[in-house]
């Protein structure tokens, strides 16, 4: 009975310890996520104007065309993520920019994150819908 | 005899107190598996919620800095504008009121996330001068104080150009935006 209870104890154990690394890995591709969502808003995508940056203002014509581009490989944390992005606006007649960046891959986790910001466009502030979707390399 | 009774069943047969010490046992192990699996159980959560809290913050700023359609003014700067409308003579707003709720109603259907309902409020002096507008897939009437609140507040200055011999006037206003489940 007693080696019983040993053999169960242990199998909890290492079925704790997949859980704690799996909860522990989401965690962190969650933040990863949210990490690079506001680095584009903030900073690689701001649009700029006399020289000032306007954050949260996402202008599209600096997201690269091409989608093997180092743009969308990001490090954080000693870990590199991958990231593609989709910028939706005009709801009436929906206007959809992109997928930009490689296509997520098959089979691993990706995490999305849908924001709202604001697109430079025809000299006009327009809100718009900024999907993220990241991936560990 | 009696002795012989006590060896056998000392040998084969279980005390109460054997059964309880492995009942305890058993427990012990259903007990600490119970632990061990929420060990750190809330880091999604967590990560989550702080997820939540950006996408308030940038709700708020998209209100604050996206153009009303057909018009070159903000969303919050046409609240403000609407709001302070009734205190100062002989101004009127650039956007008028109903077309304006309307028009903010259709931004945060196009924004609000999924399962979540938003409040938007910009006060002027009083509480009495407000601006309360609620958007919720799900039809709620009122805020939930009894849920996670998702909340971003800062102030909307607008400028006034004075007429003729009128000095240029600040009106300034609180806005707060709060998200939360519905």
């Amino acid at each position: 009975m007693a080696a019983l209870l040993i053999v169960i104890f242990i199998a909890l154990l290492v079925s704790a310890y997949n859980q704690y690394n799996l909860t522990l890995s989401t965690a962190g591709l969650v933040d990863a996520t949210t990490s690079i969502t506001n680095h584009l808003v903030l900073d690689n995508l701001a649009h700029e104007s006399g020289g000032n940056v306007q954050e949260y203002v996402i202008d599209p014509g600096k997201i690269p065309s091409d989608n093997a581009s180092p743009f969308f490989m990001q490090s954080i944390g000693g870990e590199n993520f991958e990231f593609q992005l989709t910028l939706s606006y005009n709801p009436g007649v929906e206007r959809v920019l992109g997928p930009y960046g490689p296509e997520p891959p098959e089979g691993k986790a990706i995490a999305t994150f849908l924001a709202p910001v604001v697109v430079y466009e025809n000299n006009r502030l327009e809100y718009a819908k900024l999907e993220v979707k990241v991936w560990r390399v | 005899m009696a002795r012989l009774i006590r060896n056998g069943f000392a040998r084969d047969d279980r005390g109460i107190s054997d059964v309880l010490a492995m009942a305890f046992m058993f427990l012990m192990v259903i007990f600490a598996g119970v632990l061990l699996h929420a060990y750190r159980s809330d880091a999604i959560s967590s990560a989550t919620n702080r997820q939540l809290q950006m996408k308030a913050e940038y709700l708020y700023r998209t209100l604050e800095l996206a153009q009303v359609e057909d018009y070159s003014i903000s969303y919050f700067e046409a609240v403000t504008e609407n709001l302070i409308a009734e205190k100062f003579e002989n101004f009127l707003p650039t956007v008028p009121g109903e077309n304006l709720y309307q028009r903010i109603d259709n931004l945060l259907e196009f924004l609000c996330p999924p399962n979540y309902a938003v409040m938007v409020k910009l006060t002027y002096e009083n509480e009495e001068d407000n601006w309360t507008q609620l958007y919720s897939k799900s039809g709620i009437s009122g805020l939930d104080n009894t849920v996670t609140q998702f909340t971003f507040s800062g102030k909307v200055t607008i400028i006034i150009a004075g007429r003729g011999a009128l000095e240029n006037r600040v009106a300034q206003v609180d806005a707060v935006l709060k998200m939360f489940k519905s």
